[in-house]
């Protein structure tokens, strides 16, 4: 008998330790909705040991290659690293292809006493980051303009020798830039007052046949890849009339109220504000516009910055709406597929909780692997880029390595 | 007996622990055909594979930009990114059975070496 009870008491710890523990697994709190109040949150536990050697890895990494070059007029300032999280939640570094849910930019960490001749020189230069496969537009380009770029991307086509068709290429990126272009300028014509996009992204991929791909279907290293990115320079234009229908201004407005009262107003200098915010937009078949997934096919993703400080007051009756969000609903059984694309209603209300929830999230990751960089490191955060998914039930969590965001946030690191 | 409750004891306490990966880092990535896979490498090699690339590329990077600097040609821009990805072997010996490709960006900034107020 006492033998037994030995045995049974082993054999008790051993599984339970192990069925509960889940050391490497983000926790389910993340992924899931909760309605009930008193529900503890999760404080990152089960991925502390991960973090803690994540940040240990990269404490001194590329430093002693500089110090033969340290005369030199050029130096290495920072690096981007990206985490994943499989489908079960595990944590891990990201590799191959699929989707990053953290994205992390590290810099030197410098003596407090160069910190602010830094920001003094850095404050009057703009960055020049120009990328030669990304085209800028802007409220003020004009079609000459657009033509002559695309001109110059046939160009770059041709020399490349990976495409055939470009007459085909031509066309299709005529009418892509154009509708970029038109998408910009409508917005422009709308007044944001607190939450304003000001930039919009578009990522294509053009093929050896001249076709325009957008998202999944584009191939790293296989097929051409070009952005377009649209930043608004003037200000806002109100004899402009935008092309947008009824129901994308509505979306819009209600959008901006959503971010307005989802998001915090920051009362004092936050240790972690908000950069920015992408959210991708999604078109449905009856023109029906709502949130779709980031880098989806054929619609760029809108950024938005929060321009004003104050309160902003806001109608309680508006959040009784709901806002159309494009979900992926797999089909049962079959784990590879694509699925396919509903729009689902859900109410402000939720998108709210969501959002706080995503943004909470943000903050505490930061707030966590901070803390595991030593202070002897010499690699910094100077900012995150967190990217968040709705699934088919409505919740809003971390992405995980096989879906497509739909909401990403910019955090930048202010804890010195 | 208590040789075997022994034995057994060992044997169900380390069946049961969490998967071995304190001393590995866990990849996660999708493959061109869209399914999930993972695969552990260990820290310390991961950390010598990273301070490789990132030296080889920082000295090319480094070099190719002093001598533009040099050659004063194009001196217009103050910060060069470059993207990339390392493929590590993972297997024994010459059994390679796969490998992971992580991906990371690296920054380069001008020194700037004017006063403040300039």
């Amino acid at each position: 008998m006492g033998i037994r009870l030995i045995i049974s008491v082993i054999l008790f710890f051993s599984f339970s330790s192990r069925s509960f523990s889940k050391v490497g697994y983000l926790s389910n709190y993340w992924f899931t909705e909760s309605f009930e109040k008193n529900i503890q949150e999760d404080n990152f536990q089960s991925i502390d040991p991960f973090l803690s050697s994540y940040a240990i890895s990269y404490k001194d990494i590329g430093i002693n290659q500089q110090k033969s070059l340290k005369d030199g007029s050029w130096y290495l300032s920072g690096f981007q690293t990206s985490l994943a999280l499989g489908l079960k939640g595990k944590i891990g570094i990201h590799s191959w292809g699929g989707t990053k849910t953290i994205e992390i930019d590290w810099k030197r960490r410098a003596p407090k006493k160069t910190v602010s001749k830094e920001r003094t020189i850095l404050k009057n230069n703009k960055k020049l980051t120009g990328n030669k496969n990304t085209l800028f537009f802007n409220d003020k380009t004009t079609d000459e303009v657009i033509n002559s770029k695309v001109n110059f991307i046939i160009t770059k086509a041709r020399n490349s020798g990976r495409v055939r068709n470009l007459t085909k290429l031509e066309g299709e990126l005529k009418r892509i830039i154009t509708s970029f272009q038109l998408m910009g300028e409508s917005l422009t014509s709308h007044s944001f007052k607190s939450w304003r996009p000001v930039k919009l992204r578009l990522d294509l991929g053009i093929k050896g046949n001249g076709k325009v791909v957008f998202g999944p279907l584009i191939k790293m290293g296989g097929d051409l890849r070009l952005r377009l990115e649209w930043k608004k320079v003037k200000p806002i234009n109100k004899n402009i009339v935008g092309s947008f229908n009824k129901s994308a201004s509505s979306f819009f407005k209600k959008l901006e109220i959503l971010l307005n009262s989802s998001l915090p107003v920051a009362k004092k200098k936050s240790l972690y504000p908000i950069g920015h915010i992408e959210i991708g937009l999604g078109i449905g078949i009856n023109g029906g516009i709502g949130i779709g997934k980031i880098g989806g096919y054929g619609i760029p993703s809108i950024f938005f910055k929060k321009t004003s400080h104050g309160k902003e007051p806001y109608i309680n009756g508006l959040l009784e709406r709901s806002i159309p969000v494009m979900i992926e609903n797999k089909r049962n059984g079959e784990k590879n597929s694509m699925g396919s694309i509903i729009f689902l209603n859900l109410d402000e209300k939720r998108i709210k909780k969501g959002i706080r929830k995503a943004l909470k999230f943000s903050n505490k990751f930061m707030s966590k692997l901070n803390k595991k960089i030593e202070r002897n490191s010499k690699w910094e955060i100077k900012r995150i880029k967190t990217q968040f998914k709705f699934s088919s039930d409505g919740s809003l969590g971390p992405v995980k390595i096989s879906g497509i965001p739909h909401i990403a946030f910019y955090l930048r690191n202010n804890n010195k | 007996m208590k040789l075997k409750i022994f034995f057994l004891s060992v044997f169900i306490f380390l069946v049961s622990r969490p998967s071995s990966g304190e001393d590995a880092f866990p990849f996660i990535g999708l493959t061109p055909k869209g399914k999930s896979i993972e695969a552990s490498l260990s820290k310390k090699k991961w950390k010598e594979k990273m301070e490789k690339s990132i030296s080889y590329i920082s000295q090319s990077a480094l070099t190719s930009l002093e001598r533009i600097e040099g050659q004063q040609r194009s001196p217009s821009f103050e910060q060069v990114d470059i993207g990339s990805s390392i493929k590590i072997s993972l297997g024994l010996g010459t059994v390679v059975k796969g490998s992971i490709e992580p991906y990371f960006k690296l920054f380069f900034k001008k020194r700037r070496v004017q006063s403040i107020g300039e």
